[in-house]
This record gives structure tokens, sequence and C-alpha cells, in this order.
């Protein structure tokens, strides 16, 4: 059952949310409300007192052979791992914070993330950072998170580019503001040869409208004569849908955070084989531990795909 | 659709009784409770199950398996779940060993027979049958049976069964999409501008409301392409017993924490 998974909390979680951290946060979320000011930004990742990537900036060969814990196998590491990072909201509402907090944390989670799958080999990473169902919160959330979005990116470019990582945005992008859309439009163009790691961040994406895109356009081929009827294959959906932009656009692995024990319209089409691994904690506390907990399950796993294994 | 061919005796009778009543108060307490409107099963482990038990035959698993599926529909009937999902064989399963994919093949055949003999005698319990999947890719003789089945159990209303065979999601949306392409074009207006409505009408399962609900035993923990796109919001629960060993407690359990979910997704229903 899904419940003997929960992992009690150890001193290793409570370590880095102690009261000095607590209160350094509601001077910054006051900050942030009086100005975006890049002296507040500079410091940010030192005053949080959580590694953030920005002190270690460059990966040498030994230090990825060392990194890899013992319970996991290299050759059996997956390719392509999806995460649906949620539980932002409620980890700041259990701390008395305010949402935003929650998200900047989440952001901070996810830096560590992408850099252990840059260090342990997995090829691409995608995460679901803005969903459809998601423009339904409050203006003021959407804003700050949108302006979250375009600062994390602004201030990790160099780091990315250098680390050889490429970016990729999908999703429905028309309703993004201007100049978050500037920036990503700057940052694929920039980090479009990377071949380390490539991290695709769905915003504004739903499976569903996926689906229906590649549809349309394969309808739209028909009509215009391009494809019969006849040749609509699963091949032809494949090309067109949003992960055409990567070579396995099927993931091997889905974790979602915070307990939850479902998709919500996440990567309809590509999850047909998919394993699944529900970890308890929210997205904000989903660290390297969690993560290797979610790897070391996904190893221990039979794959069959439909078939036999004899 | 509870009867057996042979002798009920007496001890057995009064048994039987016994436990009728007992499910009687555990489902009158469930039901205080959001029942899910469509319960879906994948129903993986049953070769394992033959393993574990020494069963022989190719097919011992998957016949335990079907007296597996006859209990647990009693159970939803009983506990008043409107809509039932199986996925009995996927596209993918045709990958197996051909005599596994015949011996399959076979035993449907042979249980779709004997509900149609049931039926035609009147015996089905107000049960409709729904096939769903690419039945064009079956033998000649197994879909005139399902064409049969679904016509005679079209009245019924008490619980309605969707069998899920020869259905997988990519096939289910290529399908849809070719569909929705040649009915757009025969409309014959302008734009193509597909909407998901047109999607979703020309799907395998649109008879019926999508799954609050998936259950998969055999400790597998993936969707195996069944119904990805119905799924999308659905409360996923996984067991590890296999799918014969599946009783009344895992349903029950299974129930349980849909209800405790509740809370959550009518938060999130509120907003949309």
């Amino acid at each position: 059952m899904l419940s003997l998974r929960v992992r009690p909390p150890t001193s290793f979680d409570f370590r880095r949310f102690n009261a000095g951290y607590l209160e350094r946060q509601w001077r910054l979320s006051r900050d942030c409300f009086l100005s975006f000011s890049p002296k507040v930004e500079e410091n940010r990742g030192v005053r949080f007192g959580v590694k953030s990537s920005k002190s270690e900036v460059s990966f040498t060969a030994a230090e990825e052979e060392e990194t890899l814990p013992e319970e996991l196998q290299p050759e059996l590491m997956p390719k392509h791992v999806a995460i649906i990072m949620d539980g932002n909201g409620r980890w700041a509402k259990n701390r008395g914070l305010q949402p935003w907090d929650g998200h900047r944390a989440g952001v901070e989670a996810l830096k560590e993330i992408v850099k252990l799958c840059g260090k342990w080999g997995i090829q691409v990473l995608t995460v679901f950072a803005f969903s459809t169902d998601n423009w339904i919160r409050p203006r003021i959330e959407i804003d700050f998170l949108f302006s979250l979005f375009e600062r994390s990116l602004k201030s990790e470019f160099q780091n990315l580019a250098e680390n050889n990582v490429r970016i990729s945005i999908i999703g429905d992008s028309s309703k993004l503001p201007k100049s978050l859309l500037r920036v990503i439009n700057e940052i694929e163009e920039v980090t479009k040869n990377n071949t380390r790691l490539q991290l695709i961040v769905a915003v504004g994406y739903s499976g569903k409208y996926d689906v229906l895109q590649a549809c349309r356009g394969i309808a739209q081929r028909v009509k215009d004569g391009e494809i019969e009827v006849e040749e609509i294959d699963e091949r032809l959906i494949e090309e067109e849908l949003e992960t055409n932009c990567t070579e396995f656009p099927y993931p091997d692995l889905l974790i979602r955070t915070s307990g939850e024990l479902r998709v919500s319209n996440f990567l309809l089409w590509q999850l047909a084989y998919t394993e699944l691994f529900f970890a308890q904690e929210l997205w904000p506390d989903f660290g390297r531990s969690g993560f290797i907990e979610a790897l070391t399950s996904f190893q221990q796993r039979q794959r069959r795909f439909g078939g036999r294994k004899s | 659709m509870n009867n057996t061919r042979e002798e009920v005796g007496e001890f057995t009778q009064i048994f039987n009784a016994l436990m009728s009543l007992m499910r009687t108060f555990i489902f009158k307490v469930l039901r205080v409770g959001p029942i899910p409107t469509n319960i879906s099963f994948i129903m993986d482990g049953n070769r394992r199950f033959a393993k574990k038990r020494n069963l022989e035959g190719l097919d011992a698993g998957h016949r335990a398996g079907f007296i597996s599926v006859k209990y647990i529909l009693q159970y939803c009937k009983e506990i008043g779940v409107p809509y039932v999902t199986l996925y009995a064989f996927g596209m993918d399963n045709f990958k197996r060993g051909p005599e596994e994919v015949k011996c399959v093949m076979d035993l449907m055949l042979e249980k779709v027979e004997l509900t149609i003999d049931q039926a035609v005698s009147g015996n089905m319990n107000g049960v409709r049958i729904i096939f769903a999947g690419d039945l064009n890719s079956l033998n000649e003789r197994f879909r005139a049976a399902t064409q049969k089945l679904m016509k005679l159990t079209e009245e019924n209303r008490d619980l309605i069964v969707v069998v899920c065979v020869a259905y997988s999601t990519s096939v289910e949306i290529v399908h849809a999409v070719r569909d929705s392409c040649v009915r757009k074009s025969k409309i014959g207006d302008g734009s193509v501008a597909l909407e998901l409505s047109d999607i979703e009408e020309c799907m395998y399962t649109s008879v019926v409301p999508v799954p609050d609900l998936v259950i998969r035993t055999g400790g597998g923990d993936r969707l195996s392409n069944f119904m990805t796109w119905q799924t999308s919001k659905s409360l996923l629960h996984r067991t590890e017993a296999l799918w014969p060993e599946l009783g009344l407690w895992h349903l029950v359990w299974a129930i349980l924490k849909f209800q405790r979910m509740q809370d959550y997704l009518q938060k999130k229903k509120k907003f949309h």
C-alpha cells in the first residue's frame, strides 16, 4: 500500500528550516513587496542557507563518479524523468508563510534536482510548472509566479549555458507575459545545442491540449491533401506533440510529490508505460533523499510494456 | 451472475446468506459517503497467481481471474456503483507469445458465449455489457459474439460494464482523430478547428462517464496505456494483491480512500 512508503521525518529535513531561516524568509518576503532590487537578488542564494547552484558552478568527472549513491545502479537509470512539483502552497501554509514563499522554496528544490540529474546521467527532465488548470489561482499569485520564473531564468542563464543544459518550454504560451516570452525564446535559442541534460518546463501545459493541438495539425494536413486519413497513425501524432523537441519523449519515471494520487492532466499520451511514483513529501522538502528513494523504487520495478518477461 | 452450476448444500446456503447480510451492512455504511461513479480495474497478475498456486494450463490464471471478475462485479452492483470498466486485453498484449494470445482469446470467447446463454435465458440481473476497443482487429467469431452480447443486454441499466478488449489509448486517439477528420470534412466548412469535444465523442469509451477511481492490481504502478486520457483527474490506487486475489476488503479500502480524497477533489472542482 502506498501509505507504507511514508518516510518518517528525519533531522535532515528540519535542519534547513530553523528559526533564523524563517526570519530571513519573512524579511525577504517583505522586501519582495518593496522592490525587486538587484541587491536583494544577489544575496538571495546566500541568505537562504540552502545550497544554490551559484556556489557550485562546474562539475568535474571525478565528482560525477563519486556522487552516484550505492543504492543506484548506473545501467538502470531512467533516461527521462518527469516531475509534478506539487505542494508549494501547502508547504508555505504549514509554516505560516505566504504562497509565494512556497514557490520560491520550490525553485530552490528544483535547482537541486536539476543538478542531480545532470550529475547522474539522466538525459531529460520534464517538470510541470504551470498547468492550464492553474489559471484560476489569484492574479497576484500568477503574476508572482511568472516574475519568479523570469527572474530564475535570467539568473540561471549563465549557469545553465556553462553546464551544457538545454532548456525547452512547452505549453500554451499565448497567455504568458511578453517579457517572459522574450526571455524564454532567448534562452531556448542560446542553449539549443547543449547535450548534457535537457530540461523541459511545462508552462500553461495540459496533456489534453497537447494531443488536441497535435490532432488539429494533422487534421489541417489532411485537409490540405498532404496526407490521407488512413495514414494517420501513432507515429504521426507523436511527431506533432510538443514533446517532439526531445529524443526521448516518453518518461520512464513520473514523480508526484505531496501525496496526491493522480496525474492531473500532465503528459497524457507520453505516460503510456511510465512508472509512477507518488511521494508523500511536499515539493520544497523533496530533495536528494526523496529523489534517491524514487530512483531506487524505479530500478526495482519490472517493466514489461504489455509483453511478457519469459 | 452469482449462481454456480453445482448443487449448493444447506450449510453453504446459510453461509452465503450470512455473508450477504454482512456485506449489506458494510455497504450501507460505505454509501453514507460518496461512491465513485465509474470504477476502472487494471486486472494484472493472473499468470503470477497461477505460478504461485502451481495451477496447470496456460490459461489457468486467467480462469481464476474471471471468477474474480464475477465477484467484483457483484460487489460493485451491491454497493451501487453505476459503471465499471475492465481492462481485459490491451493492444500491446498481442506482443505476447502466439500460444498465450490464442489461449486468452479462446477463453474470452468461451466466457462471452456463456454470458450470451445467460442473457438469452434472462439471467443477467440487469447488467449491461459494452465492449470497447478496436474490435475490428479481433477474429470474426469473437467480434460477432461481442456484437450479439451488446445487443442482448442493451436495455439493462442496473450496472453497466465496459470491457476493454484490443484497447489502448494511443489506438483510441488515432481512431478518434481519423473519425473526427472524416466527420469534419463531410461537414465541409472552411476551417478544420477540432475541439476537445470532437475527439472525446469519437472515443471508444464515450458512452460512459470518466473513471473516478482506477484500481490496479499486481503491484505495478503505471497506467499501461489504459485510458490515460480519461483518467487524468482520477484517483489512482494500486494494490500488491494479484487480480484473482482481489477481494471485498480491497474494494472497500479503495472506496474509503476515494472518500477520504473527496475534500480535496471538491475543493478543486469548486474552482472550475
